[in-house]
């Protein structure tokens, strides 16, 4: 059922005490569903989000029409019979059940009153319902009826001789359903009451008949434009003759469905058995035809419906027929039933068996771009077929030419509709069946189809009509997001069927053409000033400035810089929302999106222009370099892209980043030695700078030279990095020396160099004087950019001082991992780094050897647990321990302060003493700090 | 042949998700055609469909059970559910529901959750508010107003004045008759 055009409603046209004129409004009456029907229902719902409106559909909800049984039967009736004679009752049986069904007879003659008694009463077939049993057999059930079928039956009856003329009797007649009663209800049944009087006056009765003279279309069923012919047989059953006979047969105006029919007489087309060669005329008042027993026949045509027949005299036990023609005009499908009635100078009106013409079901359809009129030739739909007056809603061709043809731009992903108007021209409700079994759009676009008020969908894609009802029905081709641009006309074209339930081979086809352009929404990223007005990249597509970057700025590693930005998107544009992306950045970069209000973001949230204004939306791109950055001009490119239909811009910028240059060398050193002794110190090199350093000269007693001529020194790079002066270890003078084991010279940002400072005392070295001197790195560098100046200068220099002892003491610190703290060393002692996680012990050995040639009073070892660690004695297996020579000394409670964590053989500085050539050790556990 | 989505399910719950922006507004005849069952992508509207027999039994009470069978001239209720389980509120909520084929409209039975109006559709008049006046031609031709009976109603549809909030739900029914 159409869902706005429904003709399913019974009485569309309710009664009311004045007689009314129904305006255009149809109605058919509402029947049954047949059993097994499917009553489908689905909700929808619309809203508004973002600016689009959307449906929702519900699930779809069937209920199953159950079988029902019921049945008509009709009429009971009086008829006049002759003592010895028969007595016929035709009957009309009709299923009212929505189901198959069948329906047996029982005749009661039991009834008290009855002035005598019928015999054989039985009960016939009357398949042409002409009154006549069809044979001679009787039936006692009838043949299986489909739902809405009626059958024809004669009852007939043998009059007892003795009957005598003025008495009646009556029997019933009971059909009744075979369905199956449900539980608590009993059988459908219906009883007629059938009477015979008994006269000795002529009985006069009419059997009607009905059949097809001329098939117009030669189909082979009755259809508009067939010429049907009605035989009105007459008979004299009775004993005397019947006089002043008068037939009358008044074509109906409906059908049995109620609906409207046309039929119009054949004028001239009467024909009397009694005298075929008469000229019969359609005029009144005038004797027509004469037979050879002198019987006058006066016919008429009385009026547009009425015919009329007047025949003086029908003796008894006589018979003959009238005939005469109509052409069905107009009419659905349906029977068409009319009774014919008899008048003599002794009967009453009576009537004839109802006799009934089926006029076939018709499928016919148009599916165009109008309403149709008529079929078309060919089944392609035109002006000559269709209405103009009732056409597409959105058919931008203007011409009636079967295909709806939109011209209007539209996104890629948006909905095309399409109206289309399905006209049934059938002579019966039909219900189509709608489908699109080809088309050109491109791959993934959908079809929906949906009723005229483009929302509402058409449940199984099916519309009933009733016979000459039209519907506008939509075909929605909603696009893929990634859809194309085309050129224009687009040119993409789908085939819509409708194909009818009523005859599968009826059905007609339209075309929806899109004649539009597919284009991918625009969107503009540009960036802005402060006050966020665009500056530079304005425009979609304009990307970058000729190749460079449109702004450029400058920053320090470990810092950040902002970029503000608009997104515009331009009137007329789709509402969209756009995610916000860079392009790939260095390692360690950050690109951060902040909206207009600082708060972070991915995206730009729904922008929806309006027809006059763009939409846009600022926000600001923070990036952040790391420390350590390299000095480049790194280009960075922001992108606006919507994930939705693929639209996007971009702007391409430049963030670079200074070059830091920062050589270090820590730390001050002092030491001892006797004259003639060695002392060496330790520093360590670091580049703080974010590129390499490759040169640059490391100076000895630049700016603080040994006064003392006799002191001589040089400087040795720890090649290998054991924290000891090897004999491998080479001499440098230059950043360029520094050769690692990697091979490559110099260091590279935040790589250390560890050197060492051999100095010689000379042997005529005056016991107690210190001696002091340089190592400066140069603030002239090469780095990877060239030559350069070492940005600070405040860590380019150490100071190392020596002083001429007689006892010269000679420390060596190394440490150990003991992963466990059990006491038990993982690794050997090293001066060397070494890896240990939080929670394992690093235990340090600290030894003091008198290298000189004299004794050493008031030795004090003094060291610090380091930071992020504290002392541990592993439960006594790694207590601290003092040793002097190997042999265990007195130690101090340890630690001697809490806060430095400061460790010591004395609390004060009075000290242990050493001979030349003795050795004091000093171990302690630390824990590095979970 | 590109698919026209099989309706052929028995009760089960669609959900659709909220809706991605659609571009088409702009280039669209008219908005009722820019979104047909336009499904969306991140969310969920929650819409369910429940169809019941209502049968009356021997003491007068009313008896409803599963609408999965029926027989001519039986009432079936559908009871329409709505929740919005998306995170953004949902304007111009409006909800339909259809008379099935071969059926009859009866009236409806509960509103909950909302005061939104009910507007009927008759066929030859369209939407409007109850009741509905049809005008006939009398045997003067005088044009006489006549009030529409709901027999007659093949849609109804009920306006949310306000919009969905997340969370919120709600729920409309109403009976037809399986003609007879």
């Amino acid at each position: 059922m159409s869902k706005y055009q429904s003709i399913r409603k019974r009485a569309l046209v309710p009664t009311m005490a004045v007689s009314v004129t129904a305006l255009a409004v149809g109605a058919a009456l509402a029947e049954p569903p047949p059993a097994d029907t499917v009553i489908g229902n689905q909700a929808a719902a619309t809203y508004t989000s973002e600016g689009t409106q959307v449906t929702v559909q519900s699930n779809l909800v069937e209920t199953v029409v159950n079988e029902v049984f019921g049945l008509e039967l009709t009429a009971s009736q009086t008829r006049s019979g002759a003592p010895g004679g028969f007595a016929f009752f035709p009957h009309t049986l009709t299923n009212n059940g929505n189901t198959d069904d069948q329906f047996t007879f029982v005749i009661d003659e039991t009834a008290t009153g009855d002035d005598f008694t019928m015999t054989d009463i039985a009960v016939f077939l009357d398949a042409n319902q002409d009154g006549v049993p069809d044979n001679a057999t009787p039936i006692t059930v009838t043949p299986a009826l489909l739902a809405g079928d009626s059958i024809g039956i004669v009852v007939r009856a043998t009059i007892p001789a003795a009957a005598g003329t003025g008495e009646s009797n009556d029997f019933t007649l009971t059909a009744t359903s075979e369905g199956s009663a449900a539980p608590g209800e009993t059988l459908q049944s219906a009883v007629n009451t059938d009477t015979v009087d008994i006269t000795t006056d002529g009985i006069l009765t009419v059997q009607k008949d009905q059949s097809l003279l001329t098939d117009a279309d030669g189909n082979g069923v009755i259809s508009v434009g067939d010429t049907i012919s009605v035989n009105l047989q007459y008979t004299n059953s009775g004993i005397g003759d019947a006089t002043s006979v008068l037939i009358e047969d008044i074509l109906p105006a409906t059908n049995q469905n109620g609906d409207a029919i046309t039929l119009t007489y054949v004028a001239g087309s009467a024909v009397w058995s009694d005298a075929p060669n008469a000229n019969i005329t359609d005029e009144p008042g005038n004797t027509d035809a004469t037979n050879g027993q002198g019987a006058t026949l006066d016919y008429r045509f009385a009026g547009p419906l009425t015919v009329v027949a007047e025949i003086d005299t029908v003796p008894a036990g006589r018979s003959a027929s009238i005939e005469f023609n109509y052409i069905v005009t107009a009419a659905p499908e349906g029977g068409i039933e009319n009774i014919a009635t008899v008048t003599t100078s002794t009967q009453t009106q009576t009537p004839s068996n109802g006799s009934i013409v089926d006029v076939a079901p018709a499928a016919a359809l148009t599916f165009a771009d109008a309403a149709g009129l008529t079929v078309a030739a060919g089944g392609t739909d035109g002006a000559a077929n269709l209405d103009s007056a009732d056409t597409s809603t959105n058919d931008a061709d203007g011409t009636l030419n079967d295909r709806v043809t939109n011209t209007d731009d539209v996104f890629a992903g948006s909905a095309i509709p399409f109206d289309f108007v399905l006209t049934n021209l059938g002579n019966g409700a039909d219900t189509f069946s709608l489908s699109v079994p080809t088309d050109s759009f491109p791959l993934g676009t959908r079809f929906d189809l949906v009723a005229a008020d483009g929302v509402t969908p058409l449940v199984g894609d099916e519309v009933t009509l009733a016979a000459g009802e039209s519907v506008h029905v939509q075909l929605i081709a909603t696009l893929p997001v990634g859809a194309p641009e085309t050129a224009s006309p687009a040119g993409f074209a789908a085939t819509v069927n409708a194909a009818s339930q009523v005859d599968p081979g009826a059905e007609n086809t339209v075309t929806a053409l899109f004649n539009g352009v597919v284009v991918v929404p625009s969107i503009d990223l540009a960036n802005t000033d402060t006050a966020g007005t665009p500056t530079t990249g304005i425009g979609t597509g304009n990307t970058d400035d000729g190749g460079d970057p449109f702004e450029n700025v400058t920053t320090d590693p470990g810092t950040s810089v902002s970029f503000p930005l608009q997104v515009a998107v331009p009137a007329g544009s789709p509402a969209n929302t756009f995610e916000l992306t860079t392009g790939p950045l260095p390692e360690g970069w950050v690109a951060t999106f902040f909206g207009p209000n600082g708060e972070p973001i991915q995206n730009t949230g729904a922008l929806i222009p309006t027809n006059t204004n763009p939409a846009t939306f600022n926000y600001t791109v923070v990036i952040t370099v790391p420390e350590g950055g390299d000095p480049a001009d790194v280009p960075v490119e922001f992108f606006a892209k919507s994930p939705t239909n693929g639209a996007t811009d971009s702007v391409l910028n430049e963030v670079t980043v200074n070059e830091i240059v920062d050589l270090e060398i820590v730390a001050n050193a002092t030491t001892q030695a006797a004259p003639g002794g060695v002392a060496v110190t330790s520093h360590t090199l670091t580049n703080l700078g974010n590129s390499s350093v490759i040169g640059g000269e490391i100076g000895l007693g630049t700016t603080d030279p040994f006064t003392d001529s006799g002191f001589t020194a040089a400087i040795f790079f720890d090649a290998n990095d054991n924290g000891i002066l090897d004999a491998t270890d080479p001499v440098v003078t230059d950043i360029g020396d520094l050769v690692g084991p990697d091979g490559v010279a110099g260091l590279s940002p935040d790589e250390t160099a560890r050197v060492f400072v051999r100095m010689q005392v000379p042997s005529t070295a005056t016991l107690g004087i210190q001696e002091t001197g340089d190592v400066t790195l140069s603030a002239t560098l090469e780095t990877d950019l060239g030559t350069t100046t070492d940005q600070n200068l405040d860590n380019n220099e150490v100071i190392d001082t020596v002083t001429v002892v007689s006892g010269d003491i000679a420390f060596v610190k190394e440490q150990a991992v003991d992963e466990n703290c059990d006491g038990t060393l993982e690794t050997a002692f090293s001066q060397a780094s070494q890896n240990a996680d939080p929670g394992h012990c690093l235990v340090y050995q600290i030894r003091a050897d008198n290298s000189g040639f004299s004794d050493a009073s008031d030795v004090v070892i003094r060291d610090t647990t380091p930071a992020f660690t504290s002392l541990e004695d592993c439960g006594g297996a790694c207590a601290a321990t003092f040793t002097i020579n190997g042999s265990a000394a007195t130690l101090p409670v340890l630690p001697l302060d809490e806060e430095t964590g400061l460790v010591a053989t004395s609390a004060s500085t009075s000290g242990f003493s050493l001979t030349p050539g003795q050795r004091a050790e000093v171990r302690f556990t630390v824990q590095i700090d979970e | 042949m590109k698919s026209i989505s099989d309706m052929r399910r028995h009760k089960r719950s669609v959900s659709s998700n909220r809706p991605s922006p659609r571009p088409i507004a702009a280039l669209c005849v008219a908005a009722l055609l820019c979104s047909p069952a336009a499904l969306a992508q991140s969310g969920e509207v929650e819409a369910t469909l429940t169809a019941y027999a209502i049968t009356i039994e021997e003491d007068g009470a009313e008896r409803a059970s599963p609408a999965s069978e029926i027989k001519p001239g039986g009432i079936i209720e559908y009871e329409i559910d709505y929740r919005n389980a998306t995170e953004d509120p949902l304007e111009n909520f409006v909800i339909l529901g259809d008379v099935p084929d071969k059926t009859t409209y009866l009236s409806v039975t509960s509103i909950e959750g909302f005061q939104g109006e009910l507007e009927v559709h008759v066929p030859d008049i369209g939407w409007s508010l109850e009741p509905v006046i049809r005008y006939v031609q009398d045997d003067t031709g005088a044009l006489v107003p006549m009030t529409v009976q709901p027999e007659e109603y093949d849609a109804l549809r009920w306006r949310m004045p306000n919009a969905l909030a997340p969370g919120e739900e709600i729920s409309v029914s109403y009976r037809i008759r399986v003609n007879n």
